[in-house]
C-alpha cells in the first residue's frame, strides 16, 4: 500500500489507544504482505509465476477471488483483476507517450478474467497473464482492520488506508468525523466538500494524477480491460458512502469505469454519492 | 456506453461482500487465516505472528460473582452467594461453571387460615413432634400460627459447555445439581443455537430434565390426611363426616420425587442497528410428589362461635402438572446513553393459574464508566383451581361439605399481585470487567387470601472480572 | 452532485424502523449487517446483560410466585418457601 494509512482513535488512555492502532496496523501490514503484487514470496507472486501450473490457495485467497469473480460478472468484465498486465504497455506519466496499438494488441492477449480457470481452492492463469488485488486490496484491508477493532472494542475510530476509510465504534460520539474531499483540479484550492461519517464507509476512486495527454486528449488510467484502452470520459473522481469500504470502493471503480455514465449509474445504486468531473 | 445494464448491481455486491467479510471474520477463519498465511508465505516474521496470535485470543474468560441479600418483612430473609466461571476454552468451546450457597431462615405461610389474634388457638405439632410449627403466643407475636419457621441451607452448582459445531450451529449441553437438608434436585440440559441470516436470526431449540427428591423432616405427610383436630369436642360435632379426627396416621414414606421435562422453543431476530426482539415458547410437564409436604389448610365453621378451625390438613395438589408460556422481549438501545430492556410472559398451566408478567429496565450511562439502571417488575396470576384460604365447612350443603380431591392453601397458587420497583448503580472497569449494586422492593398482594401483604428488599452486589 | 447528510440520514432510517416497530410490520432488518453491530454488540444491549442479576431474578420469583421459566431453559430446582 503506497499510501498512508491512518488510525484516529478518540480514547482515553493513550495507551488503549494504541493498542487499537496497533491492531489496524497488525492488519494491515498482514494484508499488504499477504497481498501485495511488489513483493516475492507471497501468494499473489507464485501465482503469477507459476508459468501455467495449477495453485492450490488458501481461504482468504480463494474468497478475494470468489469476490473478483463476482464484481467480474457484475460489472460485465469492466472490473478485472487480471488487467494489470496492460501497464506493460501503458505507463501513465502525465506525459504524452501514447503506446502503439501493435504493442496493447500485445500485451491484451494476457488479459480477461474469462480466461482464467477458477475451481476454488484451484486457480489456473494461463502463461503471461498475472493477477493483481490492488483494486479490492486496500479497501479489504480497511474493512478487516475495522472489524477487528470493532469485535474488541467499541471506541470512536476512523480507519483510513489512503483515502479509503471506515468508521467503527459507538464510545463518546460527540461529532462525526469530518473528511474533507479536494478537488482533483486544483490540490492547492483547499477543501471543496466535507463528508460527515460517524458509521460506514467511504472509498473514492479517480484518475486524478495519472494520466496522458495528447493533442489535447486526456486518456485516463482507467483501462478498459475488453479494449485495452482507457474509458473515455471519465470522471475524475468518484466519492461513494456505503456500509463497507469495500462495496465503497468497488462501486467508485464500477462508476468510473461506466465513463460518462457515471451518474446515471451510481444514481441507481442507493448510495450516497459524489462526482466530480 | 461499456456497460448497457443501468440497474443496480448493489444487492448483488452487498451479497458478494458480506460472504467475503463474513467467511472471514468468524473466530475460526481468524485461527485459519493465521494458520494459511503461515503455511503459504515462506517468510515468517516471529514479530508479525505473535501479533497475528494475539489478535486470535478470546477474552472471554470472566469470573463473576454475587451477594444477593433478600430480606421479607418479618418473614423470609435470604443469603445467596453466586460465583460464575466462564472460560473459552478454545475457539469453539465454551465452559461455564456456576456456584451458589444460598441460606435461608425465618418463617413462611404455611397455608393454615390467617388469624390476626393469636390467642386462643389450637396447638399445633407435627406428627413426629418437631418444632416445625410453633405456637402463637402474645410473647412471640411474629411467631403466629399461620407462620412455619424454618431455616436451610442450599448448595447447588452446575456445568454448562457450549460447543459450535460450524460458524452458524452451537449446541450447549448442561447439567445442574442442588442440594438442601430436606430437598436434592438433579437436571440436565440440551440446546441447540442456529444463527442464520448472517447472525441476524437466531433459534435456540432446547429440552431439559430434573429430578426432584423431596425428604421432609418427618417424612411424607399423608395427602389431605388430618394433622390435628381441634381439642374442643363441641367444634368437633361440626366436623365434617369424611374428617376422621380419631385415625392418627403416621408417616411411613421418608421421601417422594417429582420429575420436570421442560420443552423450549425461541426466535430472536436483530431488528435495526439499535434493537433486537425475542421471542419464545415453552412447555413444561411436572410430575410425581408435586405438593408442599410444609403446606397445611384449615377446616372452618364461621357460625360455631363466630369462627373456628376445626382441624387442620395436609394439603394435596394433583400429581401433574403441564405448563406453558409465552415470553416476548424487546432490546432497543436508541442513543449511546440510553438502552431499555422489556420483556412480557404470558404464562398459563392445567391447574387454571394464568399469569401476565410485565418486566421493564432502562439504563443510563451517565458517562463512561458509571450508569444507573431502573427495574419495574409487574406480575399479576389467577389462582389454581384447588386454592382456597381454607375448607370451608360452614354451609354443609356446599360442596366444600365432601372431602376435596385436592387443596392447596399456599398463597403462591393463589391470586396475586407482585410489583418490585428498583434501582441499579453500575460501573465499568473497562478491560477489567464491571461492578454493580441494586437496590430493589418487591411487594406482593394477596385477592382472595387474608394474610397480610408482603413487603420484601432485594440488595445484590454484583462484581465481574475478565482474565 | 448530490449532497452527502450522513446524519440526517441514519436519522431518518431510525425513524422509520421505529414507526415500523409500532406497527409490527416489516422493517427492512436485511440491511442491518453484522458489522453494523456496534450497539448491539454492548453490554447494555444484550438479551441478558447480567447473568447473576437475571439468575437471581429467577430465584426469587420462581419461589415466590406459580408460573416459571419462559426465558430459557435450565438450571435446578429448588424447594424454596
Amino acid at each position: 500500500m503506497a499510501s498512508p494509512c491512518e488510525v484516529f482513535v478518540n480514547a482515553e488512555p493513550k495507551a488503549h489507544a494504541i493498542k487499537i492502532i496497533e491492531l489496524a496496523e497488525s492488519e494491515a501490514l498482514r494484508i499488504e504482505k499477504k497481498f501485495s503484487r511488489y513483493t516475492t514470496n507471497n501468494i499473489v507472486y507464485r501465482i503469477n509465476n507459476a508459468k501455467g501450473k495449477t495453485l492450490s490457495v488458501d481461504e482468504e485467497t480463494a474468497l478475494l477471488l470468489d469476490y473478483a469473480d463476482q464484481c467480474y460478472q457484475m460489472s460485465d468484465g469492466l472490473f478485472d483483476i487480471t488487467a494489470g498486465v496492460l501497464r506493460k504497455a501503458w505507463q501513465f506519466d502525465g506525459s504524452d507517450k501514447i503506446p502503439n496499438p501493435l504493442d496493447i494488441k500485445q500485451v491484451f492477449q494476457h488479459i480477461g478474467w474469462q480466461k482464467v480457470k477458477w475451481e476454488k481452492p484451484y486457480l489456473t492463469l494461463n502463461p503471461g497473464m498475472e493477477i493483481d488485488f490492488g483494486g479490492i486490496g486496500k479497501e479489504y484491508a480497511v474493512d478487516r482492520a475495522a472489524n477487528l477493532i470493532r469485535q474488541k472494542y467499541s471506541d470512536f475510530t476512523l480507519v483510513n488506508f489512503g483515502g479509503d476509510m471506515a468508521a467503527v465504534g459507538t464510545k463518546n460520539i460527540k461529532k462525526p468525523w469530518e473528511i474533507g474531499l479536494q478537488d482533483p483540479n486544483n490540490m492547492e484550492s483547499g477543501l471543496i466538500a466535507k463528508i460527515e461519517l460517524s458509521h460506514g464507509a467511504v472509498a473514492t476512486s479517480g484518475d486524478a494524477h495519472r494520466f496522458l495527454l495528447k493533442n489535447g486528449r486526456r486518456y485516463s488510467h482507467i483501462l478498459n480491460p475488453k479494449t485495452g484502452w482507457p474509458i473515455e470520459n471519465p470522471p475524475k473522481q468518484v466519492t461513494v458512502m456505503a456500509p463497507t469500504c469495500i462495496e465503497a470502493g468497488m462501486l467508485a471503480t464500477f462508476a468510473i469505469l461506466q465513463g460518462s455514465e457515471a451518474e446515471s449509474f451510481l444514481a441507481a445504486q442507493d448510495v450516497e454519492y459524489r462526482i466530480i468531473y | 456506453m461499456q456497460l448497457k445494464r443501468k440497474f443496480s448491481v448493489r444487492n448483488q455486491l452487498t451479497i458478494a461482500t458480506s460472504a467475503l467479510l463474513i467467511s472471514t471474520f468468524t473466530p475460526d477463519a481468524n485461527a485459519a487465516l493465521g494458520a494459511d498465511m503461515q503455511a503459504t508465505d515462506t517468510i515468517k516474521s516471529p514479530k508479525n505472528s505473535k501479533k497475528l496470535n494475539t489478535k486470535i485470543v478470546n477474552d472471554s474468560d470472566s469470573f463473576a460473582i454475587s451477594s444477593l441479600y433478600y430480606a421479607e418483612e418479618g418473614r423470609v430473609k435470604v443469603n445467596k452467594m453466586q460465583t460464575l466461571i466462564s472460560n473459552q476454552l478454545d475457539d469453539n468451546n465454551l465452559l461455564k461453571t456456576n456456584f451458589i450457597y444460598d441460606t435461608m431462615t425465618g418463617s413462611s405461610p404455611n397455608g393454615r387460615k390467617y388469624i390476626p389474634n393469636t390467642s386462643g388457638l389450637v396447638t399445633v405439632t407435627t406428627a413426629s413432634g418437631n418444632s416445625f410449627n410453633t405456637e402463637g403466643s402474645a410473647a412471640n407475636p411474629a411467631a403466629a400460627t399461620w407462620l412455619t419457621v424454618f431455616a436451610d441451607q442450599r448448595l447447588a452448582g452446575s456445568v454448562e459447555w457450549d460447543h459450535s459445531l460450524t460458524s452458524i450451529l452451537t449446541t450447549t449441553l448442561g447439567s445442574s445439581v442442588s442440594s438442601e437438608n430436606d430437598y436434592t434436585s438433579y437436571s440436565g440440559t440440551g440446546k441447540v443455537l442456529l444463527e442464520l441470516n448472517q447472525k441476524r436470526t437466531a433459534f435456540t431449540f432446547g429440552s431439559s430434565f430434573t429430578q426432584d427428591t423431596i425428604r421432609p423432616i418427618g417424612g411424607i405427610p399423608q395427602s389431605l390426611g388430618v394433622l390435628t383436630c381441634s381439642d374442643d369436642a363441641s367444634a368437633r360435632a361440626f366436623a365434617p363426616a369424611w374428617l376422621n379426627c380419631d385415625s392418627t396416621i403416621n408417616s411411613t414414606t421418608k421421601s417422594r420425587e417429582k420429575s420436570i421435562n421442560d420443552y423450549f422453543i425461541g426466535v430472536t431476530q436483530v431488528w435495526n442497528q439499535h434493537t433486537i426482539f425475542q421471542l419464545n415458547y415453552s412447555q413444561g410437564k411436572e410430575n410425581g410428589y408435586l405438593t408442599d409436604p410444609y403446606k397445611q389448610a384449615s377446616i372452618i365453621d364461621k357460625e360455631f362461635n363466630d369462627e373456628v378451625e376445626i382441624a387442620i390438613l395436609h394439603e394435596k395438589r394433583p400429581d401433574t402438572r403441564n405448563t406453558q408460556s409465552v415470553f416476548f422481549r424487546l432490546v432497543n438501545a436508541p442513543t449511546d446513553s440510553l438502552s431499555i430492556n422489556m420483556s412480557y410472559r404470558y404464562f398459563w398451566d392445567d391447574w387454571e393459574i394464568e399469569s401476565n408478567t410485565f418486566d421493564v429496565r432502562f439504563r443510563f450511562n451517565l458517562n463512561n464508566h458509571f450508569y444507573i439502571q431502573t427495574h419495574a417488575r409487574y406480575n399479576t396470576q389467577t389462582s389454581a383451581f384447588f386454592f382456597s384460604p381454607y375448607i370451608d365447612v360452614t354451609d354443609k350443603e356446599s360442596d366444600n361439605f365432601s372431602a376435596p380431591k385436592f387443596f392447596s392453601a399456599d398463597h403462591r397458587l393463589g391470586d396475586q399481585t407482585t410489583t418490585t420497583g428498583g434501582i441499579k448503580l453500575g460501573r465499568n472497569l473497562g478491560d477489567v470487567g464491571k461492578v454493580g449494586l441494586r437496590i430493589e422492593q418487591m411487594r406482593q398482594r394477596y385477592t382472595n387470601n387474608q394474610i397480610p401483604n408482603m413487603k420484601a428488599w432485594i440488595i445484590q452486589m454484583l462484581l465481574s472480572f475478565k482474565f | 452532485m448530490r449532497s452527502l447528510h450522513p446524519k440526517k440520514y441514519f436519522f431518518v432510517i431510525n425513524c422509520l424502523c421505529l414507526f415500523f416497530i409500532l406497527l409490527t410490520t416489516a422493517c427492512d432488518y436485511q440491511r442491518i449487517k453484522p458489522w453494523h453491530r456496534d450497539i448491539l454488540s454492548q453490554d447494555r444491549a444484550q438479551l441478558v446483560s447480567d447473568t447473576l442479576e437475571f439468575d437471581a431474578d429467577e430465584h426469587i420469583y420462581s419461589s415466590k410466585e406459580a408460573p416459571k421459566g419462559g426465558q430459557g431453559i435450565g438450571g435446578g430446582g429448588c424447594g424454596c418457601n
